[in-house]
């Protein structure tokens, strides 16, 4: 064990490796100076921390003694872990511009990656802005995408697929989902809160088209998306069953992993028309007396750029699977609310022009 | 008809509860209310063992050209006779239980003390309940973990117990717990027993655990209970069982005697 | 009713008047003692700050230790390849040594004198009249 310490200490110490931005992105760093010497020197005493606001706490708060020392230790340690890993992550760099063969390339890529994330996960600045300060994360780098995908399979990814699972989105519409990418939507004018699936919306509510965003944690590179929301409880009077609705589609959206806003300012051209719309958007009019509507939202990766022909979207009963099949489409994400009559849903539909809502009555036969 | 749902994804319900928030982190997480802090002192038994004793244990126990020596398993029926659907499976010949397959010896496998289970079973208990509180105490200050009540399981009218009586208490013991309460053993607690001769050789269950035990005398020279002797006036005789990784009685033998343990007497298996 | 303690008491029974034998005082001790109330440790605040503190300390020495044992796993790799090929070139050169290094150790053990290492020596620094305990039984 004593022959291993001894090695440490002949190696040069690196101990300014994530200070140094030369090489590295300035998002990997803290931008708050006082947080920054708080985080890396200690919580000053006369000051108190940095991240409390409230006075009276910031006196009361008392460190725990002895840090600082540890702290700076672990820390050379890291950096000479890291250092070693930049020196790898060289090597790669060097052996992918000699590749030529695709499959070679992918795989070293995905070992470049995991490698990126190795050298900087442990960083303090990385995790104090990963943990705490969201709004600062540069999804460019692969360390934040780490954080972020962990804090997604935590919480976001489970929460969706139990709530597609448990009202039957799967397999009512796409036979299953392996979720990969992060979808949060947002109807405009309704206070500007992230819709939560499976939730139920007022027609007023829904009555305008919503924006998205799509975060992709694996590195992008010039990735297409086509986004459907479908309905598949549209009732069908003559066959006594349910019909699925092609609400609205969205074909060739741009989304990187910096920049995954899905909305109008990024859609629609200087006239106001959304050139990757495949059809008008549609929305919620549920009849009177019926079982509330499920509204599902697929967020598709595209092979390549699609056209989409609009003839066989006229069809009443859609079939997403078909479509997904066709246009070469892999279901990554998706979201989904739910709609019931209430009084406003004359309004919409006088509005988008649509034919009076049905009346329902339960019929025993 | 019902549909299939493929579960791609495991969904852990107690994540997605909004319930108390510091039990969702990581166990060792410092904001959890459950963390419980490790390494806070130096395992002395652990890092005698790695600098010492598994190297050495690795030469011992090396065989050339080992092949894995299955054990007496369970016979299943041939099918040859359309009786044999749902007949159950014939036990080992020769033996009542399966024994283990015997694999090669490794730089991989090399015996280790896994846990120690410590059982104190109290039979003045069937007349005064209140002496498994005693039991109970006595083992959680020797092993510094939680004790678990034993109750009986059966009603045997000859033996005087009735169904669910506390007629005991158990422990177990895993890492730094289990190596302090070795070197206790070794250095306080064994040296001092009069007239001791180590462990039997006989002991084990052919599987590389070995057990022995210590009488109520034996007990009172714990330094937790020697410390406030006369509060012991009673104390209690425990059966203390070395479950290790070692694949045979003899390997757990050689590995004990390298923890400091004695043994006597002739070794047959 | 017998076997019952009774107390007998001037007015309610109540906890001012209460009398407990010693030996029901001894159970309800040890019971205190083994019960967790009021035994729990105080939760540690840390500031968001010192929490990330805490986790680079014990995340160093956690990979600190993954890489002492790795090393470790590596060099009991070599120790075994050695004396395979040890053994097989004893094979072949000679076969009743080769015999004898390959025999069962069932029945060896390490010295009792082999203790685990202290910090401090042992208050009997030298045993100048040691005899080993097998020379001790024959003599």
């Amino acid at each position: 064990m004593s022959a291993i310490i001894r090695r440490y200490s002949t190696v040069v110490t690196k101990a300014d490796l994530w200070a140094d931005f030369s090489k590295r992105s300035a998002s990997l760093g803290l931008k708050d100076a006082q947080l920054k010497e708080a985080l890396l020197k200690g919580v000053a005493a006369t000051d108190g921390p940095v991240s409390i606001t409230d006075k009276a706490a910031k006196m009361r708060y008392a460190s725990t003694p002895g840090m600082q020392p540890l702290f700076e230790t672990a820390h050379t340690y890291l950096q000479q872990r890291a250092q070693r890993t930049y020196a790898a992550i060289e090597r790669i760099e060097r052996q992918i511009s000699e590749t030529t063969d695709a499959q070679v390339k992918a795989n070293l890529l995905a070992q470049k990656n995991k490698m990126a994330v190795s050298a900087e996960q442990h960083n303090p600045e990385v995790k104090y802005t990963a943990e705490y300060l969201p709004e600062n994360l540069d999804m460019s780098q692969a360390a934040f995408r780490h954080y972020a995908e962990q804090k997604w399979n935590n919480y976001g990814k489970m929460l969706l697929m139990e709530r597609l699972e448990t009202m039957s989105v799967i397999p009512d519409t796409m036979p299953t989902l392996n979720p990969e990418v992060d979808v949060t939507m947002e109807f405009p004018c309704s206070g500007a809160s992230a819709v939560v699936p499976g939730a139920f919306l007022h027609s007023s509510t829904t009555m305008k088209p919503p924006t998205f965003t799509i975060q992709e944690f694996k590195e992008t590179d010039n990735q297409l998306y086509t986004i459907l929301i479908v309905n598949p409880d549209t009732p069908n009077v003559e066959t006594n069953g349910f019909n699925t609705t092609l609400h609205w589609g969205l074909t060739n959206v741009l989304v990187s992993n910096t920049d995954i806003k899905v909305d109008f300012s990024k859609m629609c051209d200087a006239f106001g028309n959304n050139k990757h719309e495949i059809c008008p958007y549609l929305p919620p009019v549920p009849e009177k007396n019926l079982p509330y509507q499920r509204f599902a939202v697929w967020v598709f990766r595209q092979e390549a750029a699609v056209a989409v022909k609009s003839a066989r979207l006229n069809n009443p009963d859609f079939d997403i699977r078909e479509f997904a099949q066709t246009h070469g489409l892999t279901a990554v994400g998706a979201h989904m609310w739910r709609s019931k009559w209430d009084r406003s849903v004359s309004a919409v539909r006088e509005f988008y022009n649509l034919p009076k809502g049905r009346i329902f009555h339960p019929h025993r036969l | 008809m019902v549909q299939p749902i493929h579960h791609t994804v495991k969904i852990n319900k107690r994540l997605l509860s909004p319930n108390y928030p510091e039990l969702k982190l990581a166990k060792h997480d410092i904001r959890n209310t459950a963390f419980k802090p490790a390494h806070t002192s130096q395992d002395r038994l652990q890092d005698h063992y790695t600098a010492t004793l598994e190297s050495d244990l690795l030469l011992i126990n090396y065989t050339h050209n080992q092949q894995r020596q299955e054990g007496l398993k369970t016979r299943e029926w041939d099918g040859s006779s359309p009786y044999h659907i749902n007949r159950p499976v014939r036990p080992p010949r020769g033996r009542l239980v399966q024994t283990k397959d015997i694999k090669p010896r490794t730089w991989k496998n090399v015996p280790q003390l896994e846990l120690i289970a410590i059982n104190c079973f109290v039979k003045e208990a069937k007349a005064q309940s209140h002496l498994v509180i005693a039991a109970h105490l006595q083992l959680q200050q020797i092993t510094n973990s939680k004790v678990q009540r034993v109750f009986t399981k059966s009603n045997v009218p000859q033996w005087g117990i009735r169904k669910g009586m506390p007629i005991g208490a158990k422990a177990e013991i895993f890492g730094a717990d289990a190596h302090t309460f070795v070197t206790t053993l070794n250095e306080l607690v064994l040296p001092r027993i009069r007239n001791f001769q180590g462990i039997t050789n006989k002991s084990g269950d052919r599987s590389g655990n070995i057990t022995f035990g210590l009488t109520p005398e034996d007990v009172k020279l714990f330094p937790e209970l020697e410390n406030n002797a006369e509060q012991w006036a009673k104390t209690f005789g425990i059966h203390i069982t070395f479950r290790t990784t070692a694949q045979t009685d003899a390997e757990a033998r050689i590995l004990l005697s390298g923890l400091g343990f004695p043994f006597y007497g002739e070794e047959k298996n | 009713m017998t076997g019952v303690n009774f107390q007998f008491t001037r007015g309610k029974r109540n906890k001012a008047n209460r009398t407990r034998s010693p030996a029901t005082e001894r159970v309800l001790t040890q019971l205190k003692m083994i019960s967790q109330r009021r035994k729990q440790p105080k939760l540690l605040q840390v500031c968001q700050e010192d929490h990330i503190r805490h986790e680079t300390i014990t995340t160093a020495f956690k990979l600190y230790r993954q890489e002492i044992n790795a090393n470790r796993a590596k060099l009991l790799l070599k120790q075994y390849e050695s004396i395979k090929y040890a053994m097989e070139d004893l094979e072949q050169i000679n076969s009743y040594l080769f015999h004898e290094a390959n025999t069962n150790q069932k029945g060896k053990r390490f010295d009792l004198e082999m203790r685990i290492p202290t910090e401090y020596p042992p208050n009997q620094i030298w045993l100048h009249d040691y005899t080993p305990a097998e020379v001790a039984e024959k003599k």
